[in-house]
């Protein structure tokens, strides 16, 4: 996994949860909503806290969900480049 | 005095001089010097109050001719020409469809979003759907089944309570669902079809009178119920997780963008409060059935006075 580092692009975002698979998020900035499933809010949420590698996201992720942390990795590579997309994330150069 | 307590003659000549009413909260005024559009107008808004000439209107649709040629008819609104030469068989319906636009296109606070909405016993049901989706065929179908015709084309979401404001108008039906809504509600009072219209045949429904007479009772929404027609499918109705409730409702909505966090806050409070579903239906009867049964299904502690405004 990559050691780069990624931080949330944004700061106003507003979610809206209602227990259920997925949860919604608002980017005040974009005025674009996403329907996120929960290891990609989480992904946003701690992103949100501050920057972190794939490496440290993996492991407070599996801390989280309780599970090993070798069952997220690939999970999380993939995930990353999509949240990317959805302007929701971005690398830190 | 509502236009109906006028002779034929004096409607008609209402609408071909100009008037003005009101449909929930917007104001309108037409003037359609055309003799037959005219009657057809002054039996479509039968019910509606005639307002006075001094009333500032949200919307002006005005029909222009130069000569005698039905080829220089024009339809104005604002001032500004949407439809030039239009044919004699097209004015009726777009005449309606120039009222929609210049109604529901205007800067509001209010959520706007693509649906037919209907009421019952206080309770109201979001029909949200494209053209084709089987909305305002459901639509009119459950008007004629007793349920209080809000709106046949825009949910109005009123943003400090989240209450559907009516705005009663002809519904219009297009292609089969003549046909349909005729067999289905042989009483169903139906205006002449138009043919050959951008979309098709067109024919609209009266609006019914106790739902003109209470267009400023405002309704809490309990379902959101995105309809699909699709012939050969049977009735299926299926629960819709709140988040994608919320997403098809954002893509229906016309000015979710523009309204921004209002907009998300607004509509999230309402998915709150009500139940999703996705219909898809064959048969008209069937899907009236199945809409009225959700009645029976309602989660207790979901009214509105419980959601996310009280």
């Amino acid at each position: 996994m990559s050691s780069s580092l990624w931080r949330a692009r944004k700061a106003d975002l507003i979610w809206k949860d209602w227990g259920e698979e997925l949860r919604v998020v608002y980017d005040v900035a974009s005025g674009d909503t996403h329907a996120l499933d929960r290891l990609s809010s989480e992904v946003v949420d701690l992103l949100q806290e501050g920057s972190l590698t794939g490496q440290q996201l993996v492991s407070r992720l599996a801390r989280g969900l309780r599970v090993p942390p070798f069952d997220l990795m690939r999970q999380v590579e993939d995930l990353l480049p999509r949240l990317d997309r959805l302007g929701l994330i971005d690398p830190v150069s | 005095m509502k236009f109906g307590d006028l002779s034929l003659a004096e409607r008609i000549r209402c609408f071909r001089r100009g008037t003005a009413w009101r449909t929930g909260p917007y104001v309108v005024h037409a003037r359609v010097p055309i003799r037959f559009a005219a009657r057809h107008l002054a039996w479509l808004y039968q019910d509606f109050e005639v307002l006075p000439h001094e009333v500032i209107p949200d919307a002006e649709i005005s029909v222009r001719v130069a000569g005698f040629a039905w080829r220089r008819v024009s339809i104005f609104s604002d001032g500004a020409v949407r439809y030039r030469r239009v044919a004699r068989q097209q004015l009726v319906p777009l005449l309606e469809w120039t009222m929609n636009l210049s109604v529901f296109h205007r800067p509001t606070q209010n959520l706007l979003i693509h649906a037919a909405v209907v009421e019952k016993a206080g309770e109201a049901v979001l029909l949200p759907g494209e053209a084709g989706s089987g909305k305002s065929t459901l639509c009119a179908a459950l008007v004629h089944r007793g349920w209080r015709l809000l709106s046949d084309e825009v949910a109005v979401i009123r943003p400090s309570d989240g209450y559907l404001l009516p705005v009663p108008r002809p519904v219009s039906l297009k292609e089969g669902a003549i046909e349909a809504l005729r067999e289905f509600a042989p009483t169903a009072c139906l205006g002449p079809v138009w043919p050959r219209t951008a979309k098709g045949r067109v024919a609209h429904v009266l609006p019914p009178t106790a739902s003109v007479q209470r267009m400023d009772e405002p309704a809490g929404p309990a379902w959101i119920v995105f309809p699909q027609f699709r012939p050969g499918a049977g009735c299926q109705l299926e629960p819709l997780g709140k988040a994608d409730t919320l997403l098809h409702c954002a893509g229906n909505a016309f000015n979710y963008s523009v309204l921004g966090r209002q907009g998300f806050k607004t509509l999230a409070a309402v998915i709150d409060i009500c139940s999703g579903y996705e219909l898809v239906f064959d048969d008209l009867e069937a899907a009236v059935r199945t809409l009225e049964s959700l009645h029976g299904r309602r989660d207790a502690g979901l009214a509105v006075s419980g959601g996310a405004w009280s």
